[in-house]
């Protein structure tokens, strides 16, 4: 405890916490890393100063020490045996280094216990394939918000690795050997990227992975096995891509897939059986699509009990669609289906469209209005639509009068005004004596004619 | 999963339920992560730099009860950030950077109870927000923009405040509001605000009673519990008459006093709703009094009913009304209110001077509903009535017997009013002394510059004059002058009177040149054609009175109008004559054909399908217009539209005649 303390560097606090001693320089305006450390040291916090090169051996021999943040700092340069003398660093924090780009392939020698390593927004475009394979004990890295236009090859055979996280790295593919031997990643975020593909059995070798990321992308397709084997799966978030349909092949292994998302896409197509094994599936998110109808044979044979999300489509609620208004009528699961067609019922919510039987039991599609594009308020009462399509057809054809009623009723007005307005109103006065004149003359030139014409006659 | 800049954490209970609580405070985090896990119930994110929440932000949190923002750089929210948060308890935006909020996406958050927006930039809260605050039992808008708030805010909680606690077990619910800290303007607005910063133990409960005003200038520092706002008084309309008989064709004014503070508006209504289509004249003379008045000219059967005059201001709403009586035949019935006015009442509807005598000129009848706009502020008083007959011009001779009479007895209570009489559009408020000493109200107490003005004024009236003036009337009057002409029984030289006029309805009066003036005569030159004007004759030295003066409008209108009867008047004439004759000559014309020869009958046809096809060369292009019509619908659309211009020529040309003949 008196060693942690004693041996403080001057721009830092030290004390002595549960942990170990801590040791924090952050925002000290440090240039350079402090000549000595407590050998107490477990934890150095140098966040926020101006670091700009670290040497070799940058930080002494200290035996003890766990964690070492460095984030936000000017760090060019990282000389390779810089972290030597750290045999039991377990978390490394590097991010926001911009400047930083590029490392060398034995920046990392000698971490042996490394569990956590940060190299988000290092503005990174390529590492050596071999950075990070003496790091036998990395568990999780973090890299997003950096530049590197394709998965590092550096993650490959990494069988320890659980979580990575690759947010907003411009990544475009996710290639078949992208991933190769990473037996033990669970959770694999490239959420924000440019992926436009991911080629077939690009996951093969991830059998432990549960939680796949893929939102925010530019996938417009996915290849029939991109996500064979993954049977531990159970979110996958393909939300924000440009798929413009759900193949059935797709999820056919997921059998512990508990969370699908696969909103704000184009999908105007769900094929039958898309989502048929997907028995334990507590959400399905196709909100923010082009639907017009689902089938209910995209679930068969199995029963979906989990909640669904469907706002934002274009749902065309007729008979194709009964299933889902009693379903939704049933479960309570489903809310915010609003029916953009047929006419009769747009506007509505699904839950409110009756569906009518024809004498012989069979549902009867809402009528179609011929005007819908200009008339999309609310329509009448739904059980009534033979009635309502007459009668808004009615009012189609009546409509151009509105307006004229209108005029007229202000015309009334205007000459009710009374006094202060006579004056208007003596122009309006004026402006009908004008027509009524003109047009008494001009039955009267044509009777002129008519007789000239008779009397040429006699 | 846990998003990558965010902890996650999960309190599990030993009863197996639990909670899942998120905590994203990265500094460097610039927008809002997707993939929280869909079963937080808690959800922080602080100190970052987040500026925006998007839309649908948190729909998958179907769980989440508690949604905390703070100390973020959120500026804008989009109105679906919040969709589906269906169990929201808690929303906490405050130290963000939010110059507004989608007050309509609380309906996304039918369960929330916690609404924090302090330490904002919230400038103003719309009225329709008032609507969905209703469940909130917190809102706290301290250290925000804000200057003053919707005149139905606090009316939000209304409910709670006549809910009693039905148990002891349950405290009475109270909405807990946070208001301090904002530059607010201490008016009528926040009346009812002030006044809560003044009680406890209400339903409504400020988070801190000290509040500051900032402006305006004497309340700027003061604190609420100091203020003492001018009076925010619901506005009272008063009435002397409730009722009035008046004869059928009699012009009527009816005239609504209200006071109030903040000063109310007036509306009239009919006592089946529909609003009253007369002229309606406004006018506030002053802060906290309006007056209204409607002239009903020539009331027939329809006009009879009640007209209600309501004052609403943001203190309240009050109205009072009065039934008209119509009766049939000629007599003039003047209200029993009129009829015992004392000189210092103002004004009863005089008719033209000089109305029995010389007729004024034939348009002028109108007139008289014009000179009608008192501006006697008299706060006190009422609902005036006062009837008046209609020129002998429009009306059967053994009607204008009746006018005449009853102008002879206005007129002479105008002299005897005459001392203490003011014209109306003039002084507005010179007789608010005198009526207030009269009635013994109290009335708020007129400003300084007003009493000055009056004061002058009254100096200015002498109680005497040598120079009487009468019989004013328009001797002649084009597009844009007018000449007038008087009496003088006095006499001095031409000079000893000023004409003043005025364009109606406007109060800067102004003064005919010298040069113009003759022998009781004066021309007022540079007027608009087609507008109504007010002059004035007046001895030097004393002010306009409202019997010397005389309302006119200047030719243009009528003009054309005549004009284009006379074109009416040769045209039909032309009908009755020429009809005929074409009948005569058609007459000749089947004959000759009847009695013909067929080769002479045969050519005749040929030609007169000549004849007829010349006289409509347009047949064939019309039955074009015909089918088309029935391929587009556009084209429909233009014919139906044409057809609607005809209706509606036909409504106007009735409109016009009913003005003509009423």
């Amino acid at each position: 405890t008196e060693a942690c303390l004693r041996a403080c560097p001057a721009a830092c606090t030290c004390s002595h916490v549960e942990r170990g001693c801590s040791v924090r320089c952050d925002r000290a305006g440090l240039q350079r890393v402090p000549q000595e450390f407590p050998c107490e040291a477990a934890s150095i916090d140098l966040d926020r100063n101006g670091l700009r090169i670290l040497g070799e051996r940058a930080f002494g021999t200290l035996p003890s020490l766990r964690r070492l943040s460095l984030r936000h700092n000017n760090l060019s340069f990282i000389t390779p045996g810089a972290f030597k003398g750290l045999p039991r660093l377990a978390e490394l924090r590097l991010a926001h280094n911009g400047e930083l780009r590029y490392l060398h392939v034995r920046t990392f020698a000698a971490l042996g216990r490394l569990r956590r390593l940060d190299l988000a927004a290092c503005r990174l475009f390529s590492v050596p394939e071999r950075l990070l394979a003496e790091l036998p004990a990395l568990r999780e890295l973090t890299a997003f918000d950096n530049l590197f236009r394709r998965v590092p090859g550096a993650l490959r055979g990494l069988a320890n690795l659980t979580h990575a996280h690759f947010e907003r790295s411009r990544i475009e593919a996710v290639a078949s050997g992208s991933l190769l031997g990473m037996r033990r990643l669970r959770s694999l975020s490239l959420q924000a990227n440019r992926v436009r593909a991911v080629h077939a059995g690009a996951f093969g070798d991830c059998g432990a992975l549960e939680d796949l990321l893929l939102n925010d992308n530019l996938l417009a397709t996915l290849p029939a096995a991109a996500f064979r084997g993954l049977r531990r799966l159970r979110t996958l978030n393909l939300g924000g891509n440009a798929l413009g349909s759900v193949a059935r092949a797709w999820f056919s292994d997921l059998a512990e897939l508990e969370l699908l998302y696969l909103d704000r896409n184009s999908i105007t197509f769900v094929e039958e059986g898309a989502f048929q094994n997907l028995s334990g599936l507590l959400a399905l998110h196709l909100n923010g699509n082009r639907l017009t109808v689902l089938s209910w044979a995209a679930f068969q044979p199995g029963f979906f009990l989990g909640r669904l999300f469907l706002f934002r489509n274009p749902w065309r609620c007729d008979c194709q669609l009964e299933w889902l208004r009693d379903w939704m009528e049933g479960s309570g699961r489903v809310a915010d289906v609003a029916c953009a067609s047929p006419g009769s019922v747009a506007g509505q919510d699904l839950s409110q469209v009756v569906f009518e039987r024809s004498s012989d039991g069979l549902c009867v599609d809402p009528d179609e209005l011929n005007f819908t594009t200009s008339s999309p308020g609310p329509s009448p009462e739904p059980v009534a639509t033979t009635v309502s399509r007459f009668s808004s057809l009615l009012s189609k054809l009546l409509a151009p009068r509105a307006p004229v009623e209108e005029v007229a009723n202000t015309t009334w007005e205007l000459v009710n005004v009374s006094l202060n307005d006579s004056f208007r109103s003596h122009a309006v006065m004026v402006f009908c004596y004008k027509a009524t004149f003109l047009f008494t003359s001009c039955v009267l030139l044509s009777l002129a004619q008519y007789v000239v014409v008779g009397l040429q006659r006699e | 999963t846990c998003p990558s800049q965010c902890s996650c954490e999960y309190h599990g209970r030993h009863d197996g339920s639990g909670s899942r609580l998120v905590l994203c405070n990265d500094l460097d985090m610039n927008e809002v992560p997707a993939n929280f896990p869909v079963d937080t119930s808690k959800l922080r994110i602080e100190k970052t730099v987040v500026r925006r929440l998007p839309a649908e932000a948190f729909y998958y949190l179907v769980e989440l009860q508690y949604l905390w923002l703070a100390y973020n750089s959120v500026a804008s929210i989009e109105t679906s950030s919040f969709y589906n948060l269906r169990q929201l308890h808690e929303l906490r935006l405050d130290g963000n950077s939010l110059t507004a909020f989608p007050w309509v996406s609380l309906l996304d958050m039918p369960h929330l109870r916690t609404l924090d927006l302090h330490n904002n930039r919230i400038a103003s809260v719309p009225n329709e927000a008032v609507r969905y605050l209703r469940n909130l039992t917190c809102l706290d808008l301290s250290s925000n923009r804000l200057t003053t708030l919707p005149p139905d805010f606090l009316d939000s909680w209304s409910h709670l405040a006549v809910t009693p606690s039905r148990s002891p077990d349950f405290p009475p619910r109270r909405i807990i509001l946070g208001l301090q800290d904002n530059p607010w303007f201490c008016d009528c607005h926040i009346s009812k605000v002030i006044e809560l910063s003044k009680v406890t133990d209400h339903a409504v409960v400020l988070l801190d009673p000290l509040m500051v005003c900032s402006e305006p200038e004497r309340f700027q520092g003061i604190l609420f519990q100091r203020v003492e706002l001018e009076k925010c008084l619901k506005p009272s309309v008063m009435m002397s008459a409730t009722k009035i008989t008046s004869a059928l064709g009699s012009n009527v004014l009816l005239r609504c006093d209200a006071k109030g503070h903040p000063t109310p508006q007036l509306t009239w209504t009919r006592s089946d709703g529909s609003t009253v289509n007369y002229t309606v004249i406004q006018e506030s003379p002053g802060e906290g009094i309006r007056w209204s008045i409607i002239s009903l000219t020539s009331i027939s059967h329809k006009d009879a009913g009640d007209y209600r005059c309501k004052a609403k201001n943001l203190a309240g709403i009050s109205e009072a009304v009065v039934t008209v009586t119509v009766v049939g035949g000629v007599t003039t019935t003047l209200s029993p209110d009129s009829s015992e006015r004392s000189p210092g009442e103002p004004p009863e509807q005089h008719p033209q001077p000089g109305l029995g005598g010389s007729t004024p000129p034939s348009k002028s009848w109108l007139s008289p509903g014009l000179t009608s706009a008192p501006s006697y502020p008299t706060p006190s008083a009422a609902l005036y009535t006062s009837t008046w007959s209609p020129p002998p011009s429009s009306l059967p001779p053994i009607f204008s017997a009746a006018s005449a009479t009853t102008s002879v007895q206005t007129s002479i209570s105008g002299r005897t009013a005459r001392t203490s009489h003011q014209p109306p559009l003039l002084h507005p408020g010179g007789k608010s002394n005198a009526k207030i000493e009269k009635n013994g109200r109290k009335f708020p107490p007129l400003s300084a510059s007003k009493k000055e003005e009056l004061a002058l004024l009254d100096q200015a009236a002498p109680m005497e004059t040598n120079v009487t003036i009468k019989d004013l009337r328009v001797a002649r009057e084009t597009g844009v002058s007018v000449t007038l002409m008087w009496n003088s029984s006095s006499s001095t030289q031409e000079s000893s009177v000023t004409v003043l006029y005025s364009k109606y309805g406007e109060k800067d009066l102004l003064l005919v040149n010298a040069d113009d003036y003759g022998k009781n005569q004066a021309t007022i030159n540079g007027l608009e054609p087609g507008s109504q004007y007010v002059a004035c004759v007046c001895p030097k030295g004393v002010g306009p009175r409202e019997d010397l003066c005389i309302t006119f409008s200047t030719n243009r209108v009528e003009g054309r109008g005549s004009q284009w009867s006379l074109l009416l008047v040769v045209t039909s004439t032309a009908c009755v004559i020429v009809v005929p004759l074409i009948c005569f000559l058609l007459y000749k014309v089947c004959k000759l054909q009847c009695t013909s020869d067929p080769f002479w009958e045969e050519d005749l046809s040929k030609e007169t399908y000549i004849q007829f096809e010349t006289l409509s060369p347009r047949s064939q292009s019309i039955g074009e217009l015909w089918t088309r019509r029935h391929r587009d619908d556009g084209e429909r659309l233009l014919l139906c539209s044409q057809s609607s211009v005809d209706s509606q020529m036909n409504l106007k040309s009735d409109g016009c005649r009913t003005e003509y003949y009423g």
